[in-house]
């Protein structure tokens, strides 16, 4: 229950327009083994931000979208689900 | 810009604002000038020229600091979170200034009301002349 009101949550703050973006930095990271800091570090931005952007809290810009698929050796479109309202 | 010449920059404006509270303390100790507020606005500058001396020379000194302070500076949530405070804030003055016309008219005092009109209207006409100028720019 507590999940899905989080889930919830998360997907109206994503929301913008009718459309949201979703990611998978946290999952991606897990695989790499690398904290959020270190992420951080890699990529130019504070703690803060890839905090905020793994709960959704915030979207990031292309630049950084590109640099977070670098780091990851990945797609942009594997690591950020752009999804449509139906 | 490279961030160190920014700092570079960032200490030389620091170091003419401190200038500038010297000499206006000095004025304001040898009754040049007789305000008050003159001093107390010259030790003010002298307070926050010193400080911003000392903290973007151990930024400039310290690599590590240095990094952090870059990213910290230039970090896109922080950006958009200073934007977004900005524009909050600009939105909450003028309907404040807006009401305390309004207030003012009512209360008779048309001087205020009209000083706080002008003010209003040429804070909308800088943010008009912006713009036009960020819309050439984009």
């Amino acid at each position: 229950m507590y999940n899905v009101i989080i889930a919830n949550v998360k997907q109206t703050l994503q929301k913008n327009g009718g459309d949201y973006l979703n990611n998978k930095i946290k999952e991606y990271r897990r695989i790499k083994d690398v904290t959020q800091d270190d992420l951080a570090k890699a990529v130019d931005v504070t703690r803060q931000t890839i905090i905020s952007l793994e709960s959704g809290r915030y979207n990031a810009s292309l630049i950084l979208a590109h640099k977070l698929a670098v780091f990851f050796g990945v797609t942009i479109e594997e690591l950020f689900i752009f999804e449509e309202e139906q | 810009m490279d961030f160190r010449k920014k700092l570079r920059y960032r200490i030389i404006a620091s170091a003419i604002l401190l200038i500038i509270g010297i000499v206006l303390n000095i004025l304001s100790a040898v009754d040049v000038i007789k305000s008050e507020f003159f001093g107390i606005l010259g030790f003010t500058f002298i307070f926050v020229g010193a400080l911003r001396i000392i903290k973007t020379y151990k930024s400039m000194t310290d690599e590590e600091r240095c990094k952090q302070e870059k990213i910290k500076e230039t970090d896109e949530r922080n950006l958009k979170i200073w934007g977004d405070a900005s524009r909050f804030t600009l939105s909450g003055y003028g309907i404040l200034v807006f009401i305390a016309v309004v207030v003012c008219e009512i209360l008779g005092k048309s001087l205020i009301a009209d000083v706080l009109s002008v003010s209003l209207c040429a804070l909308f006409a800088v943010y008009l002349i912006f713009i036009v100028i960020l819309s050439k720019k984009y």
